[in-house]
């Protein structure tokens, strides 16, 4: 009788370790997984923010400094410019510029959209991974303002979204503030 | 039971209560690197965007470069309403050669002039997150 006893606790032991190390197992693959999600999150947002900062810092070139902007929502900015954005290069032709957050939703979140002159720049234009984006505006003074004709500098505040393989329930949400100055503006004295 | 297979069983015990903790403790550093990369690529943005302010208000007038390291010698604290946390930032600013060096002795009428921005704070960001400019003096 104690050595049926012995053979059941150790058959009870083993299996209950057994499980643990299942367990463990599992859920170091999740965890690999997940932070290979928010690493290749991290690098996309450094892309996003520096793709950002590079168009807003070719807004207004050749354009006088009340007429650069067109449009200054809190989802939404429309801007002219004399460089092509798309081409990377000066051009003598009038560009507009505009930076949303498209709403028609897909596996990979929304989509923010920069264009020019109503074309997607590719192939930086669709930026992934975005949930929410909100603009504010600031004036020479650096006091937040509406009026387009006074905004010279603009803030950014970025919500990535990425759906966790493991559990859709619970998405990886990571978050950025950014500010970008108008540069050709304060070249022109503000 | 015996005292043998006791003692085995608490050794049993130990070994695998040593594996847990080294599992927990390997996930818990790859979480804390993770967190570390995402604050480094904010305060970089931070550090941006006071380079920047510099970088502006010197095109604009606003600043002249006689007064920048004056004025850019300081340190905040900036909350961020997007983000839950709190950096510190600090700005040094000083009169320097081409190459940044400081000079051997300072000139406020130097050509060069050397901006520091460091951010700390919150915990995840495991090091100080440091950027440098250096402006020149133009005569445009």
């Amino acid at each position: 009788m104690s050595v049926m006893l012995d053979v059941l606790g150790s058959v009870v032991i083993a299996a209950t370790l057994l499980l643990m190390i299942m367990t463990f197992q599992m859920q170091m693959r999740e965890t690999v997984t997940r932070l290979h999600y928010t690493g290749s999150m991290i690098e996309h947002m450094d892309e996003v923010t520096t793709t950002l900062n590079h168009t807003f810092a070719m807004a207004g070139i050749g354009i006088p400094v009340s007429d650069v902007c067109t449009i200054v929502d809190t989802n939404r900015i429309e801007f002219k410019t004399l460089w092509d954005v798309a081409g990377d290069s000066l051009s003598s032709t009038l560009h507009v510029i505009h930076i949303a957050l498209d709403d028609s939703s897909s596996a990979q979140g929304k989509v923010l959209t920069i264009k020019q002159d109503g074309s997607v720049i590719q192939p930086l234009g669709y930026i992934m991974y975005i949930e929410r984006i909100r603009f504010n505006y600031f004036d020479l003074a650096d006091s937040l303002t509406t009026d387009t004709s006074e905004v010279r500098s603009a803030e950014v505040l970025l919500t990535f979204r990425r759906d966790s393989p493991w559990n859709p329930d619970q998405p990886l949400r990571s978050n950025i503030q950014m500010k970008s100055y108008f540069m050709n503006s304060y070249l022109q004295g503000g | 039971m015996n005292m043998m297979e006791m003692f085995l069983a608490l050794m049993a015990v130990v070994l695998f209560t040593t594996l847990s903790l080294t599992y927990n403790q390997a996930i818990w550093r790859q979480t804390d690197y993770i967190n570390n990369a995402t604050m480094v690529v904010q305060a970089s943005q931070i550090c941006h965007a006071f380079l920047d302010e510099i970088d502006a208000k010197l095109f604009s007038g606003q600043l002249d470069i006689d007064d920048l390291v004056d004025s850019y010698n300081f340190t905040t604290t900036k909350t961020y309403p997007h983000l839950p946390v709190i950096f510190n930032v600090a700005s040094v600013a000083a009169d320097c050669d081409s190459l940044g060096q400081d000079l051997a002795t300072p000139n406020p009428n130097s050509l060069f002039k050397r901006v520091r921005i460091t951010v700390s704070g919150p915990g995840y960001l495991k090091q100080p997150y440091s950027m440098t400019r250096l402006f020149t003096r133009t005569f445009m």
